[in-house]
């Protein structure tokens, strides 16, 4: 299975600011990216750098083997994209904008009637002869979905798409990501972490502008199951003590620390030291794999 | 091109339901109703006031109104309503940037050249339309009420004007593929539309210069023949040319 987006070495600047430094991820054909990283970690860039919205200052993109270039970017025709709030055409109804869509993605207008009517039903909308300009924001990002998927796209990229929705229209909307997973690869940023877990198959990880982490999610869950253990210390104050004997360690937050713990000889070592240190705990126990406790970790060690 | 001229349709049917393109046409058409009743009413208005004036030591008789007085007004007339059109199609892009309507487009594979194109195309159909309205309403009044033998070349006269409302347009469009605010679209035009006429205070380059196709009257009075404006029009045509490259140049490297 070949890769259906290659990033290498991605770079990008505003002004002073380098928000891509060394982005270098793929993503393999068939597969539902999770793309995550705290709010300004340059997903939004990475995304429009591969839409070719934004000049970049250094590195290449491929999209279904295609360099990506600026401006007119001929590898847009592989991909539906979807951004966190889609803009439309408020004077449109949903359908309409539907057919125009379809007409300038180039779809023949003999498979264009049907295939709007059945993305429609698809996402909901079949119903709605309403403006857009009427719709509720939820209803709007189910058309952004219908939108991409129009065209039958190779790629879809989301963009935050629940990030602006109500615990229902976020669900929907994974739903409706989970059933088109068959049909397309996709790459979908986000911070909800459980969005995550609940449906990608591979995550990238980014943090100050380079990725960090990237694997499938089964190889990520089998590295990390290997035993970590959560000390909760009293007193922030502790912490030096714990990282100048455990370099290794990372700190979940300004009380928590995670340490390697594979076994019960690890553990009893690590209980030792807090009593022989007179380090004053408030809960110690063995963690299980959780993703915003890995997210946490691998951005800490940053 | 079917792409192209979805986006042209798309533009069309915006203009029908935001109600700019009757806004326009009526405002065209009040202007070009006022123009004539502002020539029939002005013996009348001077007769009502020759009292006033004749205190004030002007004698008021005898005043004959001709066609030429309302062909006057018409041209007169037209750097407002050219004004009133840029600035109802001065947000025709900045307005897709700020709410990011474009993104979608243009992940859809869809050309910059062909938005760019279809918005120039869309808003030089709009100005044709709106100048032919403007133009045949004023012909009506004008061949109805007056001799409009005497003016002459009046057709030619009147297209020069549209050239130049096309130049101006062009301009404008040319300016919004680089500016994201209208200020800066509305400053663009401005500029692009009044420097040749001060370009063309030097004598020798005069006849060259865009805004010489504005003189309509000078050709309805005989002053000058539809000939003499030649130079003009290729100077224009070219100056078009030039403006719309760089604006689609522009448009296709402008980050979304």
């Amino acid at each position: 299975m070949g890769a259906m987006i290659v990033v290498e070495h991605l770079k990008k600047s505003f002004g002073q600011k380098d928000v891509l430094k060394d982005v270098t991820f793929s993503v393999p054909e068939g597969s539902l990216m999770g793309f995550v990283g705290r709010n300004g970690a340059g997903k939004t860039t990475t995304m429009k750098a591969l839409l070719g919205l934004y000049k970049v200052d250094g590195g290449k993109m491929f999209i279904n083997g295609e360099p990506v270039t600026y401006g007119n970017t001929v590898t847009n025709r592989f991909i539906g994209y979807l951004s966190d709030v889609p803009q439309f055409y408020d004077f449109y109804t949903s359908r309409e904008y539907l057919y125009f869509c379809g007409e300038i993605s180039g779809m023949k207008k003999a498979n264009l009637r049907d295939r709007v009517e059945e993305i429609l039903d698809l996402v909901g909308l079949s119903r709605e002869q309403k403006r857009i300009g009427t719709f509720s924001r939820g209803m709007k990002q189910r058309l952004g979905i219908a939108q991409a998927l129009l065209n039958r796209p190779k790629l879809l990229i989301c963009d935050e798409p629940t990030s602006a929705l109500d615990p229902l229209g976020r669900k929907e909307v994974l739903k409706l990501m989970s059933e088109v997973r068959n049909e397309t690869t996709i790459l979908f940023s986000t911070h909800i972490l459980s969005d995550v877990e609940r449906i990608c198959d591979r995550l990238a990880v980014l943090n100050d502008g380079i990725i960090v982490m990237s694997d499938t999610v089964a190889n990520i869950k089998k590295s990390r199951s290997m035993g970590k253990m959560v000390v909760e210390l009293k007193n922030s104050f502790d912490i030096p003590i714990m990282m100048k004997h455990y370099p290794e360690a990372s700190l979940l937050d300004e009380s928590k620390v995670i340490l390697s713990a594979p076994g019960q000889e690890e553990r009893a070592q690590i209980l030792s030291f807090l009593v022989e240190q007179h380090l004053d705990y408030e809960k110690i126990y063995v963690s299980e794999w959780n993703l915003e406790d890995l997210f946490m970790e691998v951005i800490a060690k940053k | 091109m079917i792409a192209f001229c979805a986006f042209v349709r798309k533009e069309i049917v915006e203009l029908i339901r935001n109600k700019r393109l009757i806004i326009l046409l009526a405002i065209f058409t009040i202007f070009a109703i006022l123009g004539p009743l502002t020539a029939v009413l002005t013996p009348w208005i001077l007769e009502t006031m020759s009292d006033l004036l004749e205190s004030s030591g002007v004698t008021v008789n005898g005043i004959t109104i001709t066609v030429l007085d309302s062909w006057t007004q018409y041209y007169k007339n037209l750097p407002i309503l050219l004004i009133v059109f840029v600035l109802m199609f001065a947000g025709l892009f900045t307005k897709e940037y700020a709410r990011g309507t474009f993104e979608l487009i243009i992940s859809k594979g869809m050309s910059r050249n062909k938005i760019y194109f279809a918005k120039m195309l869309t808003v030089l159909g709009t100005w044709t339309i709106c100048y032919i309205a403007y133009f045949l309403i004023s012909l009506a009044y004008n061949v109805s009420l007056w001799d409009n033998r005497v003016a002459q070349h009046w057709g030619i006269a009147a297209f020069l004007y549209w050239i130049f409302g096309v130049y101006v347009i062009i301009g404008m469009v040319s300016v919004s593929g680089f500016s994201a605010s209208v200020s800066g679209v509305l400053i663009g035009t401005g500029v692009f539309a009044v420097m040749p006429e001060l370009i063309g205070i030097l004598p020798k380059i005069t006849k060259y210069m865009p805004t010489q196709l504005t003189s309509g009257i000078l050709i309805l009075t005989g002053s000058i023949k539809p000939n003499d404006r030649i130079e003009s029009i290729v100077v224009t045509a070219i100056l078009c040319f030039v403006a719309g490259g760089i604006g689609a140049k522009g448009f296709s490297k402008k980050q979304l």
